[in-house]
This record gives structure tokens, sequence and C-alpha cells, in this order.
């Protein structure tokens, strides 16, 4: 493990929402990781980040970068998705109107995530939901 | 082509400090769904758009966009430039809409 941080991610709050996937890019920038791979997991963070700020109660970010790999464990305290599989559909949105007229809520969060990622999961109940998520160095993302 | 170039076309305005006029663009991406831009705007893609917020920032950021256009004479706010500057992102704005907007940089061979 090159380096773990937690971040904490606040409800709501739109105006520092994609702080803590900023902070993951720049030390992945710093760490010189491939372009590709960087970008993934920016696309990955940002979505599971502002899903986090619109839709729950709170939570935070568990980052651990590895030589060639990064994992990403999000959690919140609540309250949960009701039907993951339909929130899994491209599309599917719950997303608030005040969400919406800040540009989000376009129902592509969680697809873009299990696209982005090379491992992706979530489990989710009333009391809270993870995900987690692992990115490896692939030839692709050079 | 930078965004001083841009100005050149006397459409635009801009609300950043002077030295974001070097900021340099590569082709362009238009878009309001900021998970959309996310996934598939590209790196120094000139960013178009109505979302008149921080997070067409943020995003900026992450994708790392250096100039965004705010279409439909939108106006970006104090602390959307403050957060701009600070990330040395240049903010323009047009009265212009996005399909002009394009069709005038193609004109002028800008993309």
């Amino acid at each position: 493990m090159l380096y773990t941080n937690t971040f904490e991610i606040e409800r709501d709050c739109l105006e520092n929402a994609g702080y803590a996937s900023s902070e993951i890019k720049k030390e992945l920038k710093k760490r010189n990781y491939p372009k590709g791979f960087i970008r993934r997991i920016s696309v990955a963070s940002y979505e599971a980040e502002i899903n986090i700020v619109i839709h729950s109660y709170g939570g935070f970010l568990y980052a651990m970068v590895g030589e060639d790999y990064v994992e990403l464990l999000f959690k919140d305290s609540g309250p949960g998705i009701e039907n993951v599989e339909l929130a899994m559909q491209k599309g599917y949105s719950t997303a608030s109107e005040y969400a919406r007229l800040n540009g989000f809520g376009a129902g592509m969060g969680l697809p873009n995530m299990k696209e982005a990622s090379d491992q992706f999961i979530v489990e989710s109940n009333p009391t809270g939901t993870k995900i987690v998520m692992r990115f490896n160095v692939k030839e692709g993302d050079f | 082509m930078r965004a001083s170039d841009l100005m050149k076309l006397n459409v635009f305005k801009n609300y950043t400090a002077e030295k974001t006029l070097e900021n340099e663009f590569t082709g362009a991406y238009t878009g309001d769904l900021l998970s959309m831009v996310m996934a598939n705007a590209e790196e120094d893609n000139l960013f178009i758009t109505v979302q008149n917020n921080i997070n067409s920032i943020a995003v900026s950021v992450l994708v790392e966009m250096r100039i965004i256009i705010f279409v439909h004479n939108l106006i970006p706010n104090e602390e959307m430039i403050r957060k701009a500057n600070e990330e040395e992102i240049c903010l323009l704005s047009t009265e212009l809409d996005a399909a002009r907007v394009i069709l005038l940089l193609r004109e002028n061979q800008y993309l």
C-alpha cells in the first residue's frame, strides 16, 4: 500500500462536491499513474461522491492506492437504495429537483461506476450504502 | 488555440483573470448533464454548457478542460469566478447558443 486516505463527504454540500475525487486525482497524478487509469478512477469516484451528496445523509470515501491498483470504498449512513437493480439501469434516477437543477440526475452514476471499474460491489440497506470499486492498471490505460 | 484567440471573435466576454486567456483548447464538448460530460469529454476540450454553477468547474478540473463557455448569456457568479481563478480555468460567456458557437469556431478553423 503506497497511500491511503479518508475523506468525509457532506450531504447536500454541492459547493464542495467533487473535492475528495479531486484530491485522489492529484495524488495519482503526482505518482505518475497512466492517464486513462486516472480518468476512469476520477469518473467513478466523482459519481460515487456526488451520489453521497445528493442521495444520502452523508458518508465517507476510504481510498487505498497500491503499486498497480486503486481501491475505493464509499460508505454512507442511509437511507439506502430502495431498488438496486432499478438504480443500475441507465437513465433511472431518483435525484431531487435541486440535484437536477445543478446538472445531476442523468441516472448514469451507478452504470458509469460499474463500467469504469474492474470490480464493482454495491450493498445497500436503510442503515447505509456501501460501494467498493477496484481499478487495476491495464494496457488500455496508457 | 487559446482563449485569447476566442476573444478575437468578439462574441465572448471573459470573467476570469487575464492570464487564463492563455489557456489552450483542442476540440470541444457541449453538454449539460454532468455525468455525460465526465464520461465523454476529453482533456483540453473547450467545454460549452448551460450549467452555470460550480459543479461545471469541478467537472472541468477532473476532466482537465481549461476553458468553459456559458451560452445564452449565462453569467458566472462570484463564487464560480473565485473557484475558476483558483483552478486557473477560463470562464467565458456569450449570447450565442452552443450550435452557433461550434459553427462559428468551425468557420474560423478553430475546430
